[in-house]
């Protein structure tokens, strides 16, 4: 640029000093970031360490069993059950959250309807109950079904929320399906969109649903890859639900209560496992982040709006 | 733009909302209401009223007074010591010509993480005899001959840094994703005007940085203060309350009370959470809803 100043340094121009500060700055976030990152460098290394190595000193390498842990995690101790469930609850967290917000946002911005501030307000309000706030109340709609006559005597919450629940998937992943950061962020992306646009679509009788997945969806594109990324990352991380509603943790349980109840018993030091498990754990969540960085870090970075 | 008139449609369009936050939000909000008046012990069994009695009894508890007490000052920890590292990272990114993507992505990893992973890693890293951060800690601190106890089931202050380090770590990739977006939406023009003043960094980050982010920062002050509320569990849960109950920060001292089954008291402690968040979440819609409209972030 012609407007920079001389070089405040004698002896160095311009060019030199830039380049020596920007190389300083990657020399100082480099060190940041694997400082940050040592729990995870640790829990790589010691995943692949035999489990006395550990245990007797505290030298860090790669050790000699290399991926034995990783096998031992996923036979003995059902991380390979883990895995699909936890697949499948985050999926569908993922796919349902933002499917149920799609439908929800097209009716607040495309229909005229009454009362849609109070709607808007109640929406908004659930940010303010999350699942430990409300754990007492949804665990006993999920498992005292057959004392529910006691609380609630009505045939419909009998039918709805029968005690069939526990244990199972729906029982686990229904809680999830609402979402109000996903409907109010769509909600206002589709007012950003073009008013002659659904003009246009009215006029040619283009119905409010083919509307919705041939004009809306494709120009929502990165904002749904966004969404979709959060949910499933969120559903995927769930602890406390999962532990209270799946009894049946060999067949049914999902990998973040799986990961804490892989303890080390006495005599049998299995740190190894452990951090195979965890790798396996975190792994999944980390590469769905890096492939859908993009439309996920705008569409975070949107919430705050 | 409200093109389509029927309302039955809008309707059905909403239904699953209306009933998964119908089922799932309002009626446990209603339902732990009326709990919370209840002496109720185990589910099923024959409550009987109890008014305000549980509230009443709590608010003169020293236990759950030490408890909620505990859960703001974790949450000042936590989000103070997350905020300050998150800047300083943030400010090396945006200040990166080159990378500054890949960057960034190494630098928020750990909000892919989930508490639990944190808690795992943690109480390996942590664990008193062969953890390796207490093993390099004590080599370091016998070098300079000081012994101190690095057991965090034993010694109250080392069970507070094994909590705190675990949130900070964890919610730091969560700031750094807000702060570094705000930093890219500082006009050009106010870099170029710094540069030709010749501010020193520190000067630059408090009276120019900070300042010009500031909607961001109360933001995430807030969202990061609700969040060590409550997202945190896994992580403390490991104490089990820590060293004489010094870490029964109330989210786990509400799981405790539940699993003993006082369902009416647990229902109680969870209203009052309730109250700390929605208050706290309240404020954060006020902000953003002041700074909306003079045009901030």
């Amino acid at each position: 640029m012609a407007s920079e100043r001389q070089s405040s340094l004698p002896g160095l121009t311009q060019f030199e000093q830039r380049f020596g500060s920007q190389l300083r700055l990657h020399l100082t976030l480099v060190v940041a970031l694997f400082v940050l990152s040592l729990p995870i460098i640790f829990a790589l290394l010691m995943s692949t360490q035999p489990a006395f190595r550990i245990v007797q000193t505290s030298l860090v390498g790669v050790g000699a069993d290399g991926l034995s842990n990783y096998v031992e995690a996923l036979t003995v101790h059902n991380f390979d059950t883990y895995l699909i469930n936890s697949f499948v609850m985050a999926l569908a967290i993922g796919i349902g959250k933002v499917g149920i917000s799609l439908l929800a946002a097209m009716a607040l911005v495309y229909y005229s309807l009454p009362f849609k501030r109070l709607i808007l307000l109640l929406i908004l309000f659930t940010l303010a109950l999350p699942v430990p706030v409300r754990i007492v109340p949804m665990y006993e709609l999920m498992v005292a079904g057959n004392d529910w006559q006691l609380v609630f005597d009505t045939s419909f919450y009998r039918l709805a929320f029968d005690p069939k629940f526990v244990n199972t998937r729906p029982g686990l992943i229904l809680p999830y399906m609402a979402s109000a950061t996903s409907i109010l962020l769509l909600r206002q992306h589709f007012k950003s969109i073009s008013d002659s646009l659904v003009e246009q679509a009215k006029l040619d009788g283009v119905g409010p649903i083919r509307f919705l997945l041939s004009v809306v969806v494709p120009m929502s594109k990165s904002m749904i890859a966004g969404l979709f990324a959060i949910a499933f990352i969120w559903g995927w991380n769930q602890y406390l639900w999962p532990l209270l509603i799946i009894n049946d943790q060999r067949t049914k349980g999902v990998i973040q209560p799986g990961l804490a109840q892989l303890s080390p018993q006495a005599g049998k030091p299995l740190w190894g496992v452990i951090m195979a498990g965890a790798v396996m754990t975190l792994v999944v969540p980390l590469v769905l982040m890096i492939i859908l960085r993009n439309p996920m870090l705008k569409t975070i970075s949107m919430q705050q709006k | 733009m409200e093109a389509y008139q029927k309302k039955w449609q809008a309707v059905g369009l909403l239904v699953p909302t209306i009933v998964a936050v119908g089922a799932f939000f309002y009626w446990p909000l209603v339902r732990a209401l009326q709990l919370s008046r209840q002496k109720t012990i185990g589910f099923g069994a024959r409550s009987t009223e109890y008014g305000w009695q549980h509230f009443t009894t709590l608010a003169t508890n020293p236990d759950f007074q030490y408890s909620v007490g505990a859960s703001f000052a974790y949450a000042g920890i936590v989000v103070s010591i997350s905020m300050v590292l998150g800047l300083l990272v943030s400010l090396l990114i945006y200040r990166m010509e080159t990378y500054q993507s890949f960057y960034l992505v190494a630098a928020i990893f750990t909000y892919a993480l989930s508490f639990a992973v944190t808690a795992t890693l943690w109480k390996t890293l942590f664990n008193p005899s062969v953890g390796i951060f207490t093993e390099t800690l004590r080599g370091v601190l016998g070098l300079v001959g000081i012994s101190l106890n690095l057991d965090y089931t034993t010694n109250p202050l080392w069970a507070w840094v094994f909590v705190a380090s675990g949130g900070v770590w964890k919610l730091i990739g969560y700031n750094i994703i807000f702060m570094v977006a705000a930093l890219g939406n500082i006009p050009e023009t106010i870099n170029e005007t710094m540069r030709l003043d010749g501010l020193g960094w520190v000067k630059k980050l408090l009276f120019v940085y900070v300042p010009m982010i500031s909607p961001t920062l109360a933001f995430l002050a807030i969202v990061n203060t609700a969040n060590s509320f409550f997202l945190t569990y896994p992580i403390i849960e490991v104490l089990q309350g820590g060293p004489s109950n010094t870490v029964n920060i109330l989210i786990y001292d509400i799981y405790a009370t539940f699993s003993d089954g006082l369902i009416g008291r647990a229902s109680a402690k969870s209203i009052v959470l309730f109250v700390i968040v929605g208050g706290l979440t309240g404020i954060q819609l006020w902000i953003s809803d002041k700074f909306a409209h003079y045009g901030g972030a």
